[in-house]
């Protein structure tokens, strides 16, 4: 009986995803850095009333703001700013998944297109990183940092909307969505292969 | 996809979505107990009454994103409804189930080690959930009638 092309590819992709997401982890800094940089310019950018500048130390992104904190009781005197922070990782990990499926695939131009999808991955995870910070600052931190952000309540709605999609939705889907734009003969011999079998 | 997972944000939707994680929950537990009597269930927690370790199933770590992204891409690729149907409603047994070997491999990982429970949690399961999810879509393109392949390849 001839082995079936899919289960090969898929027992591939089974070995490839841990090999690659332990490289991942090992190395976080170098692959995860790209998406960091972006998010921090991105948060620089657009919220420059109140993020002051941003640090990626300890595979963590912390965000300083001029957002002052609300007293609470015990708390010494003095005025305190908030600081964002946020594990990158937890954005990024579509990166391993998307070269696991490369590497289980034959694909003609392989590694350009890997070195595509890889850039192409970039803008999702700093859609997670940013809509994480965005929701600590107008959400988290309570309403007396709220007020000072300056959002309006659908804004406030459409950052949680947007934190939901970008932490349970796009780090998935995207490397997969991505994997097969990238590959769009895959799904067409796929069809044809199944239809070739059956009796 | 937009529509669907804008739905489970909702009201209604949520009212579905705690009673699953509860559901998944107690099941696992039952599953548990066939092996380690000590494990019990409340609400969408899992706790080891032995050591008083706990998991809390919370959004993300109930399958339901993965079975949205799942009918989306069964819904929206061209095939008869009888093979929709049929690959939804298999599509998502398969995914569930995958995802309570998840749960309860994380309650014993996390018992185990705190550092792999969090590699684990956080990243490996996450990318072999929606690999399972890319496993059930390709198979149910494979298995299409062929009356609807050759519609397809036209």
């Amino acid at each position: 009986m001839a082995r079936n092309p899919l289960y090969i590819f898929l027992l591939k992709a089974a070995f490839w995803l841990p090999v690659c997401l332990g490289l991942w982890y090992w190395k976080a800094e170098w692959f995860n850095g790209p998406a960091v940089m972006v998010s921090g310019w991105v948060m620089q950018s657009f919220f420059s009333g109140w993020v002051e500048s941003w640090e990626w130390s300890q595979r963590i992104l912390s965000i300083a703001t001029s957002l002052k904190l609300g007293m609470a009781p015990g708390m010494p005197e003095g005025e305190y700013a908030l600081v964002l922070e946020v594990n990158p990782l937890t954005y990024g990990f579509g990166l391993p998944l998307f070269i696991a499926l490369f590497l289980a695939g034959n694909e003609a131009n392989r590694w350009r297109k890997l070195a595509l999808g890889a850039l192409l991955l970039i803008p999702f995870q700093a859609w997670g990183i940013c809509f994480d910070l965005l929701k600590q600052a107008a959400i988290t931190a309570g309403p007396v940092v709220s007020e000072q952000t300056g959002f309006s309540p659908w804004k406030i709605e459409g950052i949680a909307l947007g934190y939901q999609f970008g932490a349970l939705i796009l780090p998935a889907l995207a490397p997969i969505a991505l994997w097969l734009a990238l590959n769009n003969r895959f799904i067409p011999m796929l069809v044809l292969e199944g239809a070739l079998r059956k009796p | 996809m937009g529509g669907l997972f804008a739905l489970e944000l909702t009201p209604p939707g949520q009212a579905l979505v705690h009673p699953w994680a509860a559901w998944l929950a107690r099941f696992s537990t039952t599953l548990i107990t066939l092996f380690d009597p000590t494990v019990i269930s409340y609400g969408n927690i899992i706790q080891s009454q032995a050591n008083g370790f706990g998991v809390v199933i919370e959004a993300g770590c109930n399958a339901v994103e993965a079975c949205i992204v799942l009918a989306a891409a069964i819904l929206a690729f061209p095939s008869p409804w009888r093979h929709k149907i049929l690959g939804l409603v298999m599509g998502m047994i398969v995914v569930q189930a995958f995802n309570i070997l998840r749960i309860i491999s994380l309650f014993y990982l996390g018992q185990w080690r705190m550092d792999a429970f969090e590699f684990a949690h956080l990243y490996l399961w996450q990318g072999l959930i929606m690999l399972d999810v890319l496993v059930v879509w390709l198979i149910w393109i494979r298995t299409m009638p062929v009356e609807s392949t050759a519609r397809h390849g036209a």
